[in-house]
């Protein structure tokens, strides 16, 4: 039984039976984790409704596969992350935004950034966020990925390993990667900035 | 390099602090959409496993009688052009009681 008082074991043991009354509970147990993952990792043009519809047929038609060896969360966790890299992976168009396209915020965001070597305040984090995103969107599937759990959603390497199965020396020279990356595309966008 | 990395880390800590937007939730439409769909699967693997059968099949079919009619070139004597006779030792290859003697 866990916190949200669920009998998970018990609950696989109905669901595995076909009882779609314990495959609701089940739904509705993971669906803050689904949700948040798929809204964490979205492709762009993807409707976020139907990812996470994605993700919840992959878990039941591939509950078979679970032997209960990892707990059933970080088990779904990697499900729903390679969903969404399945689905990123299919993205052929990948735009790197160049200044003339950003909005009034995230121009205001590099104008800072600019002129005050320090941290960005409060009331710029959605602008911050905006910019992150775009530069996000020209990276592969699995660079993107990795920057968001490293350093959107603050989780450690151990963590990522977790979830996508990846060894420690890989997500670290993902990490690398990506980051070398949005900072050769950040370097070009402060170039173009006048503080 | 050391400015870059650290505007990269300012940005990336700032966006972390954006508030998030709701997530979507779990209504029961989409509930039932994926009851049905799961409920859809059992028949569409049948279905797929199936036509994974015939296409192995066919493929290895086809690969044995490609394979039947290099050798049967290769046993019909060079001097012999006449693709009938090509033919008749393929045919005698995959069963000898149907060739022409």
């Amino acid at each position: 039984m866990d916190e949200s008082g669920l009998d998970v074991v018990a609950c696989l043991v109905r669901v595995r039976a076909g009882e779609e009354d314990a495959a609701r509970a089940l739904m509705t147990h993971l669906h803050p984790l689904v949700a948040k993952i798929v809204r964490g990792h979205l492709p762009r043009r993807t409707d976020e409704e139907d990812l996470v519809q994605a993700v919840y047929v992959k878990v039941f038609t591939k509950l078979d596969q679970f032997r209960g060896e990892v707990p059933l969360e970080h088990w779904v966790s990697r499900v729903a992350v390679n969903t969404c890299l399945n689905e990123l992976a299919r993205e052929k168009h990948r735009p790197e935004w160049r200044y003339a396209d950003l909005g009034e915020e995230e121009v205001e965001v590099l104008q800072n950034m600019a002129a005050d070597p320090k941290d960005l305040g409060a009331e710029q984090a959605v602008g911050a966020r905006e910019l992150v995103e775009k530069m996000l969107a020209s990276l592969g599937a699995e660079d993107r990925l990795v920057i968001t759990l490293l350093h959107l959603e603050g989780r450690t390497v151990e963590e990522i390993q977790t979830r996508t199965g990846w060894s420690k020396a890989l997500v670290k020279v993902r990490a690398f990667r990506a980051r070398a990356k949005m900072k050769k595309h950040l370097s070009v966008l402060l170039k173009e900035t006048v503080p | 390099m050391k400015n870059a990395n650290h505007d990269l880390d300012r940005i990336l800590r700032s966006a972390a602090r954006a508030p998030g937007q709701p997530l979507v939730g779990l209504d029961i439409g989409l509930q039932n959409r994926v009851l049905a769909e799961w409920r859809r699967s059992p028949r569409a693997a049948a279905v797929a496993s199936l036509v994974g059968w015939w296409w192995r099949g066919a493929l290895g079919a086809c690969s044995v009688a490609a394979v039947i009619i290099a050798m049967a070139v290769l046993n019909t004597p060079a001097e012999i052009q006449d693709p009938y006779a090509t033919a008749d030792e393929t045919l005698s290859l995959l069963a000898p009681s149907l060739a022409v003697n």
